[in-house]
């Protein structure tokens, strides 16, 4: 690991993996200032404490947080625009620093300087890239029956398998946007109050439809009570067993311990990813990736159980659970 | 109680105690911006020590140091921090010199010891592991130099006057070793201390301990304390003056948590934050009991007793803003808890990190708990000044002052 990518304090990167260095330097490393007023040493200032030095999820605050901080390492982001298979967009990174995730222990840090969050957004990049490498060396150890330290063959198969395919995946959404963005359709106009009634009406429908099953989790009037009440994202579901014995066994493997997550109460119209209609959209075409939270629009190759115009309506319909328009 | 007054030169003991107001009136905006630096975390804005980028810290550049706001901060905190101990030095020179309480020339010993120190814990602070490599290790010197001088005069003016020269020079030798023992103990113990945030969790309990000081100068300086107004007769003296002093200790404890609660480590396995934030909140709830029972039984038992009532009273009125800023600074760095937001009120709020918010409630909660400290502080060497159990007036009557200090506290500690 440390041959292709460093130290915390003294980050590397392979050649070819389209990432920043001098941006990731900056972030990387102790806490420090320079007599001219910049910084280095970002991420282990304003993140390091919730998501932990290597980006794990398991800062030392770590278990004050309902959900946890997120582990990078999966290369897993809830709140993109990009489609369920598709690696997030640097600026959907940027986008969360700068407006934090409401309703979650994630800030804001809108009072950064455009640089730093750069820089913060190249090093969360270098952190996942570095975190899903490991989790392929840790397989290719205990699968394959590879041995520690590595050949020169093997070696490159996981240079050319893990890190640069990583790599690439994050490439690919930047270079063609077009294929990978969801297009969020201009929202229907509601002209009177009647049209905005038939609306909301159909989205209670579609809400409410077995194909939908949205309020299997959130729950028949959106109160996020619904039956599936055991429901767990993609980074707490290793530590269930089958078994509240083989839970408790597994634990122990595991710094943080096994976290619920909750379906959205939509009544509090505090939305993670954002709360303007554009945002919602979003979030119901493409899902909350890594949580059971399933993307309801038209997916490359799937018609998805709603249209672009079933999902306007049920946007408006949840908007008027929390009083919204 | 004789009246301490003769015994000590009135006019200096006025000087010392406007020393001592300058002294608390300039410490409490030094824990106001150092609560900002590490707030800011711009402790490592300026990397050097005692240097400032390179320049001599008195001479760094008015333009360079008001143009970065870290900067700012962090240069301005070691300049007011040597204001500081400017102060403490005239403050301990007239205490040393005029006045004639023992208790005075040790609280002057360690306010200048604790000045000192306090210094060089920021500055190692900051410097860290690279400390063999600077000159710090090497600069220091004349500062332990003049501490161990310190202590030297403090021991030998202990010494009773008209002994013999042969004892005289004993006790100058006994004082000489214990002050160069002293000097090696403190620099090597720091020496070896090489944990940053060790050292700024030191450097942010220190700070606090050494506000409270202030306090009690000001407090045993003023004329009130120093003249004969007569201590107030009470079977519950006892008790109010331990609950005071619970309720400072319990004060100070809390802030050692506080300080463990802003310097967790990155790396630090998530539990101890847990366990840090329950024990605040734990404590937290201790100290309101005890300052409730504290009023109560001020009210109570020492209703002629106007001062140190005030004392109790602000104590309360502050602790009250202190939990306030606390919960507010919870909000603002954390975000609401789940649990409140599920049961009672939805509230969308995000979390901005360094938002004007944020910055101010942290900071205060910082600033409040050190005023709460040196308020409780100066509430509890007033009960004991002005309270007094009726046996120990009787012994005053009987056999005199000396003994009458003597016996209640042995029965206190049996
Ligand atoms: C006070 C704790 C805290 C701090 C400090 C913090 N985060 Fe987070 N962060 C969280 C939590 C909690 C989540 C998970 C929210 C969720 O799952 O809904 C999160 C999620 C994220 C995500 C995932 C967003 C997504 O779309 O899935 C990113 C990226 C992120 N943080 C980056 C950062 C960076 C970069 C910093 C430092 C500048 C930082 N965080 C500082 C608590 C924190
Ligand atoms: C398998 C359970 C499940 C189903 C089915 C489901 N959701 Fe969700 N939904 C969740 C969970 C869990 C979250 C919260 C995820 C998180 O916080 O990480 C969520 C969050 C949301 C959010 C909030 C997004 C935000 O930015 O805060 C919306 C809106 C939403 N769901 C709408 C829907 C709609 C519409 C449907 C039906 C098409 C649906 N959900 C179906 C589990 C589900």
């Amino acid at each position: 690991m440390e041959e292709f990518f460093g130290t915390p304090d003294e980050p590397r990167l392979p050649d070819g993996t389209g990432l920043n260095l001098k941006l990731i330097e900056t972030a990387a490393g102790p806490v420090a200032g320079n007599a001219d007023g910049t910084e280095q040493g970002l991420f282990r200032q304003h993140c390091a404490a919730c998501h932990g030095i290597t980006g794990d999820g398991a800062g030392a605050m770590a278990t004050t947080f309902d959900p946890y901080p997120r582990d990078f390492r999966r290369g897993t982001f809830k709140y993109t625009t990009t489609r369920a298979d598709a690696k997030p967009l640097r600026s959907d990174l940027r986008r969360t620093l700068l407006r934090g995730i409401p309703g979650t222990g994630m800030p804001s840090f809108a009072e950064l300087p455009p640089e730093q969050l750069d820089a913060l957004v190249e090093y969360v990049i270098y952190l996942s890239l570095r975190g899903e490498t490991e989790q392929y060396l840790v397989q290719l150890v205990v699968d394959e029956g590879e041995y520690l330290p590595l050949g020169v063959d093997a070696k490159e198969m996981v240079l050319e398998d893990a890190v640069l395919w990583v790599a690439e995946q994050w490439a690919v959404v930047e270079q063609n946007p077009q294929e990978y963005v969801v297009p969020v359709p201009p929202r229907p106009v509601c002209g009177s109050d009647a049209e905005r009634a038939a609306s909301i009406a159909r989205g209670k429908e579609l809400y409410a439809s077995k194909d939908a099953q949205c309020a299997q989790c959130h729950g028949p009037t959106g109160a996020g009570d619904g039956e599936d009440e055991r429901i767990y994202d993609d980074w707490n579901k290793p530590k269930k067993g089958v078994t509240p014995e083989q839970t408790a066994k597994l634990a122990r493997l595991y710094t943080l311990p096994l976290q619920r997550l909750r379906a959205r109460d939509f009544r509090d119209g505090a939305f993670h990813g954002g709360s303007s209609p554009e945002d919602l959209y979003r979030r119901i075409h493409i899902g909350i990736k890594g949580t059971p939270m399933p993307a309801a629009g038209p997916q490359p190759g799937a018609k998805g159980v709603f249209t672009p115009e079933d999902i306007w309506d049920v946007v408006n319909y949840i908007l008027s659970l929390s009083g919204e328009k | 109680m004789p009246n301490r007054s003769n015994s000590t030169s009135p006019i200096a003991i006025r000087a010392a105690h406007y020393a001592a107001w300058l002294l608390a009136c300039a410490t409490f905006p030094l824990i106001w911006m150092g609560g900002l630096v590490t707030t800011y975390s711009a402790g490592m804005a300026v990397p050097d020590w005692p240097r400032t980028h390179g320049d001599n810290m008195f001479l760094y550049p008015l333009g360079s140091w008001l143009t970065v706001w870290d900067v700012f901060l962090e240069h301005g905190h070691r300049l007011l921090g040597s204001l500081v101990g400017l102060v403490t030095i005239a403050l301990a020179a007239l205490l040393w010199f005029r006045d004639k309480r023992p208790a005075m020339w040790w609280l002057a010993g360690v306010a200048l010891v604790g000045v000192c120190l306090q210094g060089v814990l920021g500055g190692l602070r900051v410097v860290g592991s690279k400390i063999f490599e600077t000159e710090i290790f090497w600069t220091p010197a004349p500062v332990f130099l003049s501490v161990a001088a310190a202590l030297l005069v403090l021991t030998v003016q202990a010494v009773p006057a008209g002994q013999s020269g042969r004892r005289q020079l004993r006790v100058w030798l006994r004082a000489a070793v214990v002050s160069v023992l002293f000097g090696a103990l403190a620099w090597f113990g720091i020496a070896a201390v090489e944990d940053r945030l060790f050292l700024a969790k030191v450097h942010g309990c220190t700070a606090p301990m050494f506000f409270a000081l202030a306090a009690s100068a000001v407090a045993a300086t003023s004329s009130r304390w120093v003249g004969d107004s007569p201590p107030t007769e009470t079977p519950r003296a006892r008790r109010i003056q331990c609950l005071t002093s619970l309720g400072a200790a319990a004060i100070y404890v809390q802030i050692v948590l506080g300080a463990n609660l802003r310097h967790v480590a990155p790396d630090a396995a998530p539990w101890w934050f847990t366990l840090w934030v329950w024990l605040h909140v734990i404590v937290a709830c201790g100290i309101v009991l005890l300052i409730v029972w504290q009023y109560l039984a001020a009210r109570r038992h020492a209703g002629d007793q106007p001062v140190l009532q005030r004392r109790i009273s602000l104590m309360a009125g502050l602790f009250s803003l202190q939990l306030a800023l606390g919960i507010t600074t919870w909000i603002t760095n954390y975000g609401w808890p789940l649990w409140f937001t599920q049961n009672f009120v939805a509230v969308e709020y995000t979390v901005v990190a360094e938002s004007f918010w944020q910055v101010l409630s942290t900071t205060a909660h910082v600033g409040v708990g050190s005023l709460c400290l040196a308020t409780a502080t100066s509430a509890a060497l007033w009960s004991k000044r002005l309270l007094i159990p009726p046996s120990k007036v009787l012994g005053v009557e009987k056999d005199g002052a000396k003994k009458a200090q003597a016996t209640p506290r042995k029965r206190h500690r049996k």
